[in-house]
């Protein structure tokens, strides 16, 4: 199986690359968490404006979103690069499949967003808040955002 | 079997631009062949039409005896492709970048690390093989993209201005990999600037000019073809440009006999004819006459810049590539 052999290739490259950027490491895994703490503790009021939720709840499922739309826009950018370098030129004149250029980059996003919401620090209690993260709470909040 | 052979090849991009005009040639296995022509000739488009980087509009292309469209996994499984810039992973290695290579070859295990152990010791990276890319320096970055698209054993590798932008002594190195290569029986297809180097090592020859092809053979049948020794005139007042020192230096220069033909450059003005040497003393006299003073006059046998100049009207200089380049398949065309 080419495809499922190259995607695996080109994960391993992306995630060589993401494990050598400790930059790119410490943005991508600690973000959302700065985020985190930032909101809830600038916005927590704000709780009482969207029918007394709990604020922290209706911001994590913000940053929960923001980080799925941020790794897209980072997937982008990332072949983007490839183009700009040559490097996708590169691998096109290789009978390597062509899905899997892409696949791979996928596969490494998504390992990297699921590390990144399993992180431990997400289910950490924050100071003076009541905190408790229920696989559903998100979507709670979500549903009470949009009634 | 020729290792390449294409037929009226065209390719005319969406805006209407036609940057190949049914080009035809041959490549004999083996070979070390140089295609040649001004920025914007057309080179580039065709290199990327034979390795399967670009549809062509019209026409046939065999490489390595299978046809670029119906069989562009078999071809680009028997090329390596280098491109102008030089193209590694820098967060990689350099071993990870050719095992990267090989793999996406569709080579695996023991194999392949034989064939990159091998290739790391020819490319003389030393300790860094083992170091990302990113503290490589540009020479060793060259050899490094060089040596990744050989890591499958191509037959036929393509090549599109490798040395532009290197130092003299990185580029004499990687002309001596592409010389060894080619005796190792790899047919060589390249595109450069450097035609003192295309005039040592290159068997056969295209010029390309304006997507057509203006002039193909050997380096010494194409200077014979000149057939005339290379007179260059400098002014005392500087170059003619379009005013009438030129008109005038011409009037005086179609009084003499034995001219083949007279040519604008840079410096001057370049003339042809034969026996060149024994027509200098009556240059100077009659441009004594018409009271031009000349600054300098050389004479010399027809080089391939010479060639080039006569079929393209153009000379060409390795300096202003950097600027005219595009990066990335996607960038800026070149045509």
């Amino acid at each position: 199986m080419t495809l499922a052999s190259d995607s695996y290739y080109m994960f391993l490259r992306w995630m060589k690359k993401l494990v050598r950027n400790p930059i790119l490491l410490f943005f991508s895994l600690f973000q959302p968490i700065i985020f985190l703490v930032l909101f809830t503790q600038l916005f927590s009021s704000f709780g009482s404006l969207l029918g007394g939720i709990n604020y922290t709840v209706f911001a994590t499922a913000g940053i929960v979103l923001q980080n799925a739309f941020s790794s897209a826009f980072q997937s982008g950018t990332a072949v983007v690069d490839d183009i700009k370098s040559g490097f996708l030129t590169k691998m096109l004149a290789t009978p390597a499949s062509r899905a899997s250029i892409l696949l791979g980059r996928l596969l490494s996003d998504a390992f990297r967003v699921f590390a990144q919401s399993c992180s431990p620090w997400h289910s950490l209690a924050l100071p003076g808040q009541e905190y408790h993260l229920h696989s559903d709470s998100g979507l709670k909040a979500l549903k009470r955002c949009s009634e | 079997m020729p290792a390449v052979q294409v037929e009226n090849l065209v390719k005319t991009y969406g805006d209407g631009t036609q940057a190949v005009k049914g080009i035809s040639f041959k490549v004999d296995e083996g070979e070390f062949f140089g295609f040649l022509g001004p920025n914007g000739a057309g080179k580039s488009t065709t290199i990327k039409i034979l390795t399967t980087l670009l549809r062509k509009t019209s026409g046939s292309a065999n490489v390595a005896g299978h046809d670029i469209e119906h069989d562009a996994q078999k071809v680009r499984r028997l090329i390596g492709v280098q491109m102008q810039d030089t193209v590694i992973d820098e967060d990689l290695t350099g071993r990870e970048n050719l095992m990267l290579q090989g793999h996406l070859q569709q080579m695996r295990g023991e194999e392949l690390r034989e064939r990159v152990n091998e290739l790391l010791k020819i490319v003389d990276l030393g300790d860094a093989v083992d170091k990302r890319a990113a503290y490589y320096s540009g020479g060793m970055k060259k050899r490094l993209d060089l040596a990744s698209t050989l890591v499958h054993r191509p037959k036929i590798l393509f090549l599109d201005e490798p040395t532009t932008g290197l130092d003299p002594q990185s580029r004499a190195t990687v002309w001596s990999y592409l010389k060894d290569l080619n005796q190792q029986g790899i047919t060589i297809f390249i595109t450069t600037q450097y035609l003192e180097e295309v005039d040592r090592l290159c068997r056969r020859l295209a010029i390309l000019d304006h997507g057509e092809i203006v002039a193909q053979g050997t380096p010494s049948e194409l200077k014979a073809e000149i057939g005339a020794d290379r007179i260059t005139l400098g002014f005392e007042s500087g170059n003619p440009g379009n005013g009438n020192l030129k008109d005038k230096a011409k009037q005086v220069l179609s009084s003499l006999g034995g001219i083949t033909e007279i040519v604008d450059s840079d410096e001057g003005i370049v003339i042809y004819a034969k026996n060149g040497g024994f027509l200098v003393p009556d240059i100077v006299r009659a441009f004594d006459t018409a009271g031009v003073k000349l600054s300098s006059i050389g004479v010399s046998s027809p080089t391939l810049d010479d060639v080039f100049l006569k079929h393209t009207g153009r000379r060409i200089r390795p300096e202003e590539i950097d600027k005219s380049r595009a990066s990335g398949m996607f960038g800026r065309r070149r045509r």
